[in-house]
């Protein structure tokens, strides 16, 4: 027994015969002791009587000092700011044995003699690094920094408050985060997609996709807007979109909405800036059409009310208008564009009509929507087909889906009596009507893209299948061409086709039709019916007025 | 640089909070004694919190990777709204500008807030060493990711990068 206690408190006495008498208990009370250790109790547990009086005193005063040291240590520590617990261990284990060694010297030699400081296995020596009680290895195996009341303890640590609030705010914040996120996302997508239609020359499909966009934006911001939260919740799309939106409006020609949107989103200050300065000249360029449109809209409707238009007019109105440039506040190329358009009221007066489009030209460079297809026209009733179809080539290279400037070279090449080349046009033209981006409440329910966006293409079309002499296909480009949208021209074919197919109904219908508009079949179409001329008589050879 | 790593530490506090509360977390998950569960402290471990060592590889392994990997996941969402804002689309209202910047700023505190600590490192990468083949192809990407990373937030570079990012953000 005195050989287990020894161990336990790492103090050991040489083997007596009396020991060796009781070597045969000795490893079941080992295991005792395993099983006092594995409670944690570093001291062991006094339960035999036969321990000699000297040996039970120095155990005793052991016991004490070890109590001691364990608190001192624990004030020491607990005072100090050192880290090094195994350092401690160690000074604490130098120190036992050191008192151990000057109070046995109190002893007798042979019983000083009869006790060791015992050599301990480092594997066995590591200390709770909390209460610093020996650690023992735990049934898995394993052995932990911790004793078991202390990891106990340890483990049921409570999270940090801040943590805690951290996580929780971030938690809010993510959900925000993600629908914003989202948003921007989505919004980031269409931008990227309408700026992409921009920079392929799909100026109309652009167009549709931003106005969906910021159409979308408002209705968002409206239902915000009593909770006074619009501008963090709204829809933001954006400067680059807005600007990117404005550009696409300059270069369609659709000015009138300019303002508007520059005004919604920048105050006049931004303007100045400049980053801004294309903005501010769009919208300058917004307000100066609008007060030439104003003034020379009051001309040229007071021509167009005459019945018959004289030259004598026209170069009345020409010369008012010319009477509003000398007035100064308005911008020239904006009225020269209506004196160009007074010449085409009146046929052969290309000259005219040339010399007013060059100086809006000139004075409008970057607005090509207002002259690119007006040269190609007139181009086209002189006869100059070339120049025509590199007029038509750069209006289409600035604007994909500008389906004026494909029907003009449509016609100047079969003007040319390239008819093949001119059907295969309008397949490429008709093509790109069927991508145009479109929005739910642009579309024309139940029509198809290309019929809304190219009808004037089919009318080229079925022109073109009667020149080929196929009246079944010419039948039906022009039947699409009347699905699309009833103009003077697509009505006017669709007489003459369906005369000459024999389908009088649709012929009376038409004819009723432009009755009611109080609208004439020209004597022209009256003549192809009759069979006094045909089409490449009407369409190829000759001029026809409404044409 | 101990210094400056405790001050990249204050300065991306809710990133530190964050990450804190998940190693904690996968502490508790996992059955890992917590000694010290404060966050903010003058020391190596400042934004990170201290636990008995790891000595099985998926739980050290779980241990250094996941909490990184969530906050990782939360600065990512959160960058993405001023990313696309900010970067792409640009903002026309004041009071979305100051929201985008306060949420750059918090998907950068967490994103300098994504590696364990160097102690956590080693552990994991010894215990990675001991794993099958198959198992160290499997994870050599994370684990070396983990380990290079201790180190790069060990010496601010992870701040440093995240600070060029929030400036060339907010420059361009």
């Amino acid at each position: 027994m005195e050989e287990k206690e020894n161990k336990n408190t790492n103090i050991n006495s040489d083997e007596t015969p009396e020991n060796e008498s009781n070597s045969e208990s000795l490893e079941n009370t080992a295991d005792r002791s395993e099983e006092n250790n594995e409670s944690n109790n570093i001291l062991p547990v006094e339960d035999d009587d036969n321990v000699s009086d000297d040996v039970r005193e120095i155990e005793n005063d052991f016991h004490k000092l070890v109590a001691d040291m364990a608190s001192k240590n624990e004030e020491d520590i607990l005072k100090s700011d050192v880290q090094d617990w195994d350092g401690l261990v160690d000074n604490s284990r130098q120190d036992a044995q050191e008192f151990v060694l000057n109070e046995s010297s109190s002893v007798s030699d042979e019983k000083l003699e009869s006790i060791e400081i015992m050599e301990i296995d480092e594997d066995d020596e590591r200390l709770c690094s909390v209460c610093h009680k020996r650690l023992k290895m735990t049934a898995d195996g394993v052995t932990y920094e911790y004793c078991r009341r202390c990891r106990n303890e340890l483990l049921e640590t409570k999270y940090n408050p801040k943590s805690v609030i951290a996580f929780l705010l971030s938690c809010v914040v993510f959900v925000f985060a993600v629908a914003l996120g989202a948003t921007a996302v989505l919004n980031g997508i269409n931008v990227s997609k309408a700026q992409k239609l921009v920079n392929k020359s799909k100026l109309n499909s652009a167009y549709n996709l931003y106005s969906a966009m910021f159409s979308s934006a408002d209705q968002t911001a409206s239902s915000y807007a009593p909770l006074s939260i619009d501008t963090v919740f709204g829809v933001n799309l954006g400067e680059k979109a807005v600007k990117s939106y404005v550009n696409t409006m300059y270069k369609l020609g659709n000015v009138q909405y300019i303002g508007d949107v520059v005004d919604k989103y920048f105050k006049e200050s931004e303007l100045e800036k400049s980053s801004n300065s294309k903005l501010k000249k769009y919208k300058e360029t917004f307000s100066q059409l609008r007060t030439a449109a104003t003034s020379a809209n009051v001309i040229i409707t007071d021509l167009q009310a005459s019945d018959e238009i004289t030259k004598s007019e026209v170069e009345k109105a020409v010369s008012d208008l010319e009477n509003l440039k000398k007035e100064g506040k308005y911008n020239n190329a904006f009225i020269s564009y209506y004196q160009y358009y007074a010449y085409t009221l009146l046929d052969g007066e290309y000259e005219n009509q040339l010399k007013y489009l060059d100086i809006v030209k000139k004075g409008e460079p970057e607005l090509t929507v207002f002259y690119r297809t007006a040269y190609a026209n007139v181009y086209l009733c002189q006869g100059e087909y070339e120049k025509c179809i590199n007029e038509c080539d750069e209006a289409i290279k600035e604007n994909e889906e500008d389906f004026s400037a494909w029907r003009i070279k449509i016609k100047a090449l079969y003007r040319q009596g390239k008819y093949d080349e001119a059907l295969d046009l309008s397949d490429k033209a008709i093509s790109i009507a069927k991508a145009i981006y479109e929005t739910s409440d642009q579309q024309d329910q139940g029509t198809p893209k290309d019929i809304t966006y190219a009808y004037s293409i089919y009318v080229e079309r079925a022109i073109l299948y009667v020149l080929k002499n196929d009246m079944k296909s010419a039948q039906d480009a022009i039947d699409k061409a009347y699905q699309g949208q009833l103009t003077a021209d697509t009505a006017f074919v669709y007489a003459m086709i369906n005369k000459k197919n024999g389908n009088d109904e649709a012929y009376d219908d038409i004819m009723s039709q432009l009755k009611t508009y109080n609208v004439e079949l020209p004597e022209v179409c009256q003549k192809y019916i009759d069979g006094k001329v045909t089409f490449e008589d009407i369409f190829v050879k000759g001029k026809v007025e409404w044409y | 640089m101990k210094i400056m790593y405790i001050i990249s530490k204050y300065i991306t506090f809710p990133g530190a909070f964050l990450r804190c509360f998940w190693e904690q977390f996968m502490c508790k998950l996992q059955k890992v004694a917590i000694e010290n569960n404060k966050c903010l402290q003058v020391n190596e471990m400042c934004g990170h919190i201290e636990h008995e060592t790891i000595d099985k590889n998926v739980k050290s392994f779980v241990n250094a990777f996941v909490p990184g990997l969530l906050v990782f996941i939360a600065g990512a969402v959160l960058l993405t709204a001023p990313l696309v804002n900010l970067l792409f689309i640009g903002i026309m209202q004041t009071s979305l500008k100051v929201i985008m910047y306060v949420m750059l700023y918090l998907a950068l505190s967490m994103m300098t807030n994504i590696f364990p600590s160097t102690e956590d490192a080693i552990f994991m990468w010894e215990n990675y060493k001991q794993l099958g083949k198959g198992l160290k192809i499997l994870f050599a990407p994370a684990a070396a990711i983990m380990y290079v990373g201790s180190y790069l937030e060990k010496y601010c570079v992870t701040f440093f990068i995240n600070a060029i990012i929030a400036a060339v953000i907010l420059i361009l």
